[in-house]
């Protein structure tokens, strides 16, 4: 594993994927922070857009970086498909939650705030800015054409996805209430920006939503994706 | 022991054809030969032999282990690709030591030994290497570690004579110190070089297995002659001679059979030149299988 995120890191830094999503994602981080302000789980809570669609761009430009004759030949030396799709979650896992981290942190560092936030506040934005990371791999790495052949089909979709992701809670809104239950299809990234911003006022329901489910959904995503990535391994 | 054993394996593609019904057995030790034309199924085998597919029945086992099931057998083999492909901005050195990290044993001196026979640079970059040099990576690759089963997909395209002669010495090589040999190929000529025994694919299904000896005794060979005046076709008709195609002063027939007789028949007539090929495949396929099969 330790011999893989290694080539995995070379691999990656020499095939300058990822400078698109990482121009985007700087970009858009400071400019979002470029003034001060007082709202300290308001700005933490929309950061998760950034987070999230950079994680995607990142993740699904990533997950068949490889070429296929060198990924038969990892699979032969590593001895097993899981531990080599587990290395490739675990390698863009990493990036992801770095992201995450550098997310979090700029307005620290840099004073953007100028107020403070309780403890728990801090914890609550750093949880959600990791786990909008892990829904933007989670998202990133289906749309591949391992899993859907026609590599335009994969982008449309991947778009639609990443859209309805950001603006689930707002179409769960208009809905009548007994199909707002689609808002928990879509990854809930609209839900967890939504409760970081109103942490304080927010409902246990919507904490949870928020908070507890990212991390069920990230985790089904990841495991059909491993089960997926399996069966269709080479066709 | 069989090293390899295939039973009943058919694998489809959806609608598309991958192999139907394939059984086949190898020895250990053994040098195997598999052989057809492109598309025929044998990198279909290949990939469930190595677990990377899933068959559609039947079952492949290596080391009397399932490919698919017990997945850990894939350490002890060396695969060859067919095409190669590896990341340009690294050295050769890094790629293999990256290879060799996945083992429990130190393959440096062994990395160095195989270099050396195909006479390949480690310190140069993947990107700056010929297609035969990726080819002779792809080959270190494979062997460092030692495998005792070797699966080699289309091993000498794009590698010059000498070096195909280097590799088939390597390859005999590891056989003399017991590793079993898998080897795919659309050439029918390096199967005779190296195999004991070869089976013939074609259109997804295994329609001859036979001996390397047997096959010697009844291939065809392609023979062309050219005289300085115009041939009779009635000339060329003899037993074991057939597609006899007269154009001008030059004549050509598949033969099978004693060569010495079509010595002895061209020294009674005056030729310019002759030539002895073997046919392509495909014309063993047509002519050889299709009237005996």
């Amino acid at each position: 594993m330790i011999a893989y995120l290694s080539y995995a890191f070379k691999y990656y830094v020499r095939s300058y994927r990822y400078i698109a999503p990482l121009v985007f994602f700087f970009v858009a981080v400071s400019m979002f922070y470029k003034d001060p302000t007082n709202q300290v789980m308001s700005s933490l809570s929309f950061g998760n857009f950034i987070i999230f669609v950079a994680c995607v761009w990142l993740a699904n430009g990533y997950i068949e970086l490889e070429d296929e004759t060198q990924q038969q030949i990892t699979i032969l030396h590593m001895g097993s498909v899981q531990e080599y799709f587990l290395a490739k979650l675990g390698f863009i896992s990493i990036v992801a939650i770095a992201v995450a981290v550098y997310a979090y942190f700029y307005p620290f560092v840099l004073h953007v705030f100028t107020a403070g936030v309780a403890p728990v506040g801090l914890l609550v934005g750093f949880a959600a800015s990791a786990e909008t990371a892990m829904l933007g791999v989670s998202v990133g790495i289906f749309f591949n054409n391992r899993i859907i052949a026609k590599k335009s089909r994969g982008i449309l979709l991947l778009f639609m996805v990443t859209v309805l992701s950001l603006a689930g809670r707002s179409i769960a809104d208009q809905m009548p209430h007994s199909l707002r239950f689609v808002a928990f299809i879509f990854p809930p990234v609209s839900q967890t920006v939504f409760v970081v911003g109103n942490w304080w006022s927010a409902a246990l329901y919507d904490r949870v939503a928020g908070l507890v489910w990212p991390i069920i959904y990230s985790f089904l995503c990841l495991v059909l994706y491993l089960k997926l990535s399996q069966r269709k391994l080479y066709y | 022991m069989s090293v390899i054993e295939i039973k009943n394996l058919t694998k489809h593609y959806g609608k598309s054809r991958g192999v139907i019904d394939v059984n086949l057995e190898v020895a250990e030790g053994e040098i195997f030969g598999f052989i057809g034309p492109n598309g025929a199924g044998k990198s279909t085998t290949i990939r469930t032999l190595l677990g990377l597919i899933y068959p559609t029945s039947g079952s492949a086992k290596i080391f009397g282990k399932s490919c698919i099931e017990q997945p850990e057998v894939r350490k002890e083999v060396g695969y060859l690709p067919s095409e190669v492909f590896y990341y340009d901005n690294m050295r050769v050195i890094d790629l293999l030591k990256y290879s060799a990290s996945f083992y429990k044993k130190d393959c440096s001196k062994r990395i160095n030994e195989l270099a050396e026979i195909m006479d390949l640079d480690l310190k140069k970059k993947i990107d700056d290497l010929s297609f035969g040099n990726k080819k002779k990576v792809g080959i270190v690759q494979g062997l460092l570690h030692e495998p005792k089963l070797i699966i080699l997909d289309e091993p000498t395209s794009g590698l010059d004579p000498l070096m195909q002669h280097k590799f088939f010495d390597l390859i005999e090589q590891e056989s003399k110190k017991g590793a079993t040999v898998f080897f795919s190929s659309h050439i029918l000529s390096e199967v005779q070089r190296l195999c004991s025994r070869v089976a013939f694919i074609k259109d997804g299904r295994v329609i001859k297995l036979e001996k390397m000896s047997d096959l010697r005794e009844n291939n065809y060979k392609l023979i062309k002659v050219e005289a300085g005046s115009q041939l009779d076709k009635s000339f060329f008709a003899m037993p074991g001679a057939s597609k006899l195609e007269v154009k001008g002063s030059s004549v050509s027939f598949l033969f099978k059979g004693d060569i010495n007789k079509v010595v002895k028949k061209l020294a009674e007539t005056s030729i310019s030149n002759l030539l002895v090929e073997e046919p392509e495949l495909e014309e063993i396929f047509m002519h050889y299988y299709a009237k005996e099969g």
